[in-house]
């Protein structure tokens, strides 16, 4: 494996609620690329989330070294780590979680206001689609979108990274993807397969696809 | 304007009904404390301006008569600033349309050109001429009185008619307390002010005062001057000299005032910390609702800073208009308050006076506790990674010793060991939530309890220690014949004399100028409970029994010794021993068996004894004795001469009771007056005496206050006291 942009070196992760511990992960070894699309691929409970957050800096690992450029992220203080996600990460959460007082374009706006190369709200919204309902609040919208206010919310900030833990929809730069759905990982520069905290398989495609080709 | 921004006002607007609960427990707890303190902080500015206004003495002294040259050398006396005589005396005034004689301390009025001390400030109407009366503003407009009208008074045995030409008030009668009125009654005593040259002819007092004022320079030592200006006046009949704290306007106020000034700092206390308990509480709950969002927002890369001061932000909204309207309704709380206690406290104004420093400290406390909540509530959302934040928050651990315990209980059904395991498992909580809920339920007695205490006092003294019916002072010494002729009255069931001699008591704790009473043995219906709360009747073989304040005042205890000094007639100091203490709810007394009485004072009573003659003695002495109705027999009463003595009467038992005892009170000054040879004897109520027209000095109890409640003892009637006009409960 090659020096990538962002690593996980032995990477370990242990979750304790009261007396009973579960390893999430158990040694990851990962290295990404600039401008790689990869895709994590494993069952439920594998540890793909677990390892996308530690990528992220929403949570630190219990053992090992997580690097993104000159950045070492485990055991960053809590303040480089939020300045971590603010200027370099754009996240997609699982469950999309937005801000219920502001509009569709106000909670992609959240984000531009605190980025330093933000697109306008407004184009963000259009690349997902969803410019007709920028002045909708999440209650006023359905599921599906408020699905992609998320991918809009993290590509508004032009990030170095994007995560997107089970997402749909299409996006751009380095890119890491959890997805059950076999299209996307057909579209992918490479596909991670998981399984019990640990990285089992790596399969790269030659010849990624584009969306278009691709039958949902 | 930026998303976060944005978020905070819509936030709030979406809190907003929260929001009007917190606002009320903030508004609540503010408003007290800047309403309670603001208004005692008013009062007593308002006293000190009236006082500085109205040139307070800080020294007065009695004398009962003293040439006007006299003034002159007191005011060379070191440590004056101001002497002012004046001509004082209690007056009997007739109120068309009230029953009850109604007394009035008449002074005179400073003349043109003399610097008069404890001046008045007239109200409404004008200072008086010939022929005409100032009257006390809280009297007069009790009687509904106003400039023009017409009263009669009897002043030093001459009946004279007075126009009435204006009301005023004075820094030395805020309060007024008549000679044996417990409470100051606006309906029965009061004051009025005069020219000099109408007072001087009836009371016989030309070129001549009763009464000096004094001011003393600053840093002097005020005490030192009363005493410099009691050696003085002594041969002029002084009856010492008395500063401020003695006084008993002066110090009626200045007793309001300080339990003003406790419940202003213990009950806002209270309201404050309920509030700040409960607010504290709730934001952190409100907030913590928004605990997923914050760490959706620190997810986004927001730092922690920032969003502790957005939810800072969030609470305080939420917290400003209880904020607003809190220092807002206090500081019209005040207004409000003040124009109740007008009424009590006839300050010549009232002026509110918010310090800015209780509203700041009472917000500080409060909206303090609330931004503490909201702290606290981001703080715990912010504390752990936003991956683990942004989830659900994972269940309580129910684990630790403690919340097993209710296990241990096994008759408990689930729900309510699940109850108790809640309660146990955050113990610190618990605590606090007990706490704010006892201090919630203090403040509900709190409010209660004055009431209550209201009631035990009154109960105490009117069942207990006061369990006449109608008690009738008299001005000058009665002979024991003026018992005979209330006993042989209708309705009359049981009378008992007292004598009063006005002493000074010193002790090792301090002075005291006041009465040393001397009770009848057997006296059933004047009683004092002792420590034990049995009666504590003064013994027979000499020695004082001393309310428990008073001994503290004077710092003895039973057995201590103490002297004791008459403030009339022979000075001498004598030592007396402390027989016991007693527990008497309504001031500070002293009492005496007669016997001990005729030794420390002198005087002709003996002690009660089957056919007992005639007065002993001639001029000053006691009056005692127990009659029983039929009391024909004049024998049962030992002899009266002299002292003070009241004498009181009980009518029969039930129903009618209050209008038979008014009736009696009358009645009994009636007899006073025409009974002539028995009551002569010491002279009635020295209006009674003199004065035309009946106004005597029965004085019914049952008539003291307004709206009486009687209530029938199995052994006769009780008379309650009502509320009192002249009373500020
Ligand atoms: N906050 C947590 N506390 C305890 N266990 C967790 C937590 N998050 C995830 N796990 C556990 O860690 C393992 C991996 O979870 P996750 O990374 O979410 O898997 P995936 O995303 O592949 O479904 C699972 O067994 C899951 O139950
Ligand atoms: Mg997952």
């Amino acid at each position: 494996m090659g020096e990538g942009v962002l690593e996980a070196r032995d990477v370990t992760r242990t979750y304790t609620s009261g007396e009973v511990q579960v390893q999430a992960l158990r040694g990851v070894d990962v290295a990404f690329e600039q401008g790689e699309f990869a895709v994590l691929l494993g069952p439920s409970g594998s540890g793909k989330s677990t390892l996308l957050n530690i990528l992220g800096g929403l949570d630190t690992p219990t053992t090992g070294t997580v690097r993104y450029r000159d950045h070492v992220l485990s055991g960053a203080s809590e303040a480089a780590l939020t300045r971590y996600r603010r200027e370099h990460v754009g996240f997609v959460f699982q469950v999309y979680n937005l801000v219920p007082s502001l509009t569709a374009l106000e909670n992609v706006a959240l984000v531009a206001d605190i980025s330093e190369h933000a697109m306008p709200p407004e184009e963000a919204l259009e690349r997902v689609g969803l410019s007709g309902r920028a002045d909708h609040c999440p209650s006023q919208l359905s599921g599906g979108e408020q699905q992609r206010v998320a991918p809009a919310r993290a590509l508004v900030k032009r990030p170095d990274l994007l995560l997107c833990d089970e997402p749909t929809g299409a996006l751009g730069t380095t890119v890491v993807v959890i997805t059950h759905n076999q299209a996307i990982s057909q579209m992918a520069d490479r596909v991670l397969t998981f399984s019990d905290g640990r990285v089992v398989g790596e399969q790269r495609n030659a010849f990624p696809r584009p969306p278009s080709d691709i039958r949902w | 304007m930026r998303a976060l921004d944005l978020k905070l006002w819509r936030d709030a607007r979406r809190l907003a009904g929260p929001a009007v609960a917190l606002s009320a427990i903030l508004a609540c707890g503010v408003s007290a404390q800047v309403a309670l303190r603001g208004t005692a902080r008013s009062l007593e500015r308002s006293r000190d301006d009236f006082y500085a206004r109205t040139r307070f003495a800080d020294v007065a002294a009695e004398v009962v008569r003293a040439p006007l040259s006299v003034a002159a050398q007191a005011a060379a006396l070191p440590g004056l600033t101001a002497v002012a005589p004046r001509i004082t005396a209690w007056a009997l005034v007739e109120v068309p349309g009230f029953a009850d004689p109604v007394r009035l301390r008449a002074a005179s009025l400073p003349e043109a050109g003399e610097a008069g001390l404890d001046a008045v400030v007239v109200r409404e109407g004008t200072l008086p001429g010939r022929g005409e009366v100032l009257l006390g503003e809280a009297s007069a407009r009790r009687h509904r009185l106003s400039p023009g009208a017409t009263v009669h008074a009897v002043l030093g045995g001459v009946r004279e008619r007075l126009r009435v030409s204006g009301l005023g008030t004075a820094p030395d009668a805020v309060y007024v307390l008549a000679p044996a009125l417990p409470f100051p009654d606006d309906a029965r005593a009061g004051v009025m002010w005069l020219p000099r040259a109408s007072l001087e002819g009836p009371l016989q007092l030309q070129g001549a005062f009763s009464e000096l004022l004094v001011q003393v320079g600053p840093g002097e030592r005020v005490q030192e001057v009363a005493r410099r200006l009691e050696a003085l006046l002594e041969r002029h009949g002084g009856a010492g000299a008395r500063a401020r704290s003695e006084q008993p306007s002066h110090r009626f106020v200045d007793e309001e005032l300080r339990q003003l000034a406790v419940q202003a700092r213990f009950v806002p206390a209270v309201f404050l910390g309920v509030a700040a308990f409960l607010l504290r509480d709730v934001v952190a709950r409100l907030l913590g609702t928004q605990r997923e969002t914050v760490a959706l927002l620190k997810a986004l890369g927001f730092g922690r800073a920032v969003l502790v001061r957005h939810y800072l932000a969030l609470a305080g909204l939420l917290l400003l208009p209880g904020a607003v309207a809190g220092a807002a309704a206090g500081a019209a709380l005040v207004r409000a308050l003040l124009g109740v206690y007008a009424l009590y406290f006839r300050f010549d104004r009232l002026v509110p006076d918010v310090a800015a420093g209780d509203v700041g400290l009472s917000l500080a406390v409060a909206a303090g506790a609330g931004l503490l909540g909201a702290w606290a509530s981001v703080r715990q959302a912010t504390a752990i990674p936003p991956a683990g934040a942004m989830q659900p928050p994972v269940p309580p651990a129910y684990g630790h010793g403690l919340t097993r315990l209710p296990d241990r209980f096994k008759g408990l059904f689930p729900g309510a060991r699940m109850a108790w395991r809640t309660l146990l498992r955050r113990p610190g909580r618990t605590a606090l939530s007990v706490l704010g809920l006892s201090l919630a339920g203090a403040l509900l007695a709190l409010s209660g309890i004055a009431w209550e205490a209201l009631g035990w006092v009154l109960e105490r003294t009117f069942q207990d220690a006061a369990r006449e019916d109608v008690s009738v002072t008299f001005a000058e010494p009665a002979g024991h014949a003026a018992l005979d002729v209330l006993a042989s009255w209708e309705g009359v069931e049981r009378v008992e004399g007292e004598r009063a001699v006005p002493v000074r008591l010193w002790g090792p704790g301090g002075r005291w100028d006041g009465a040393v009473t001397a009770r009848p043995e057997g006296a059933r219906l004047r009683r004092s409970p002792g420590e034990d709360g049995r009666e504590q009747p003064p013994p027979q073989d000499g020695g004082l029994v001393l309310t428990d304040a008073l001994a503290r005042k004077l710092g003895v205890s039973a057995g201590g010794q103490l002297w004791v000094e008459r403030r009339d007639g022979d000075r001498r100091a004598q030592a007396v021993s402390v027989a016991g203490l007693s527990t008497e709810v309504v001031g500070l007394a002293a009492l005496c068996a007669p016997l001990t009485a005729r030794e420390l004072f002198g005087g002709g009573a003996g002690p009660v004894r089957p056919g007992a003659g005639a007065a002993g003695g001639g001029g000053v002495l006691p009056a005692r004795g127990v009659g029983r109705v039929p009391a024909a027999d004049g024998g049962q009463h030992a002899d009266h001469a002299g002292g003070a003595v009241a004498v009181r009467v009980r009518s029969g038992r039930g129903g009618r009771l209050q209008r038979r005892a008014r009736g009696a009170g009358r009645a009994v000054a009636g007899v006073g007056h025409a009974a002539g040879a028995g009551l002569h004897a010491g002279g009635v109520c020295a209006a009674a005496a003199g004065g035309p027209g009946g106004a005597g000095g029965g004085l019914a109890r049952a008539g003291v206050g307004a709206g009486l409640a009687l209530r029938a003892a199995a052994d006769g009637a009780v008379v309650q006291l009502g509320a009192c006009s002249g009373c500020p409960w």
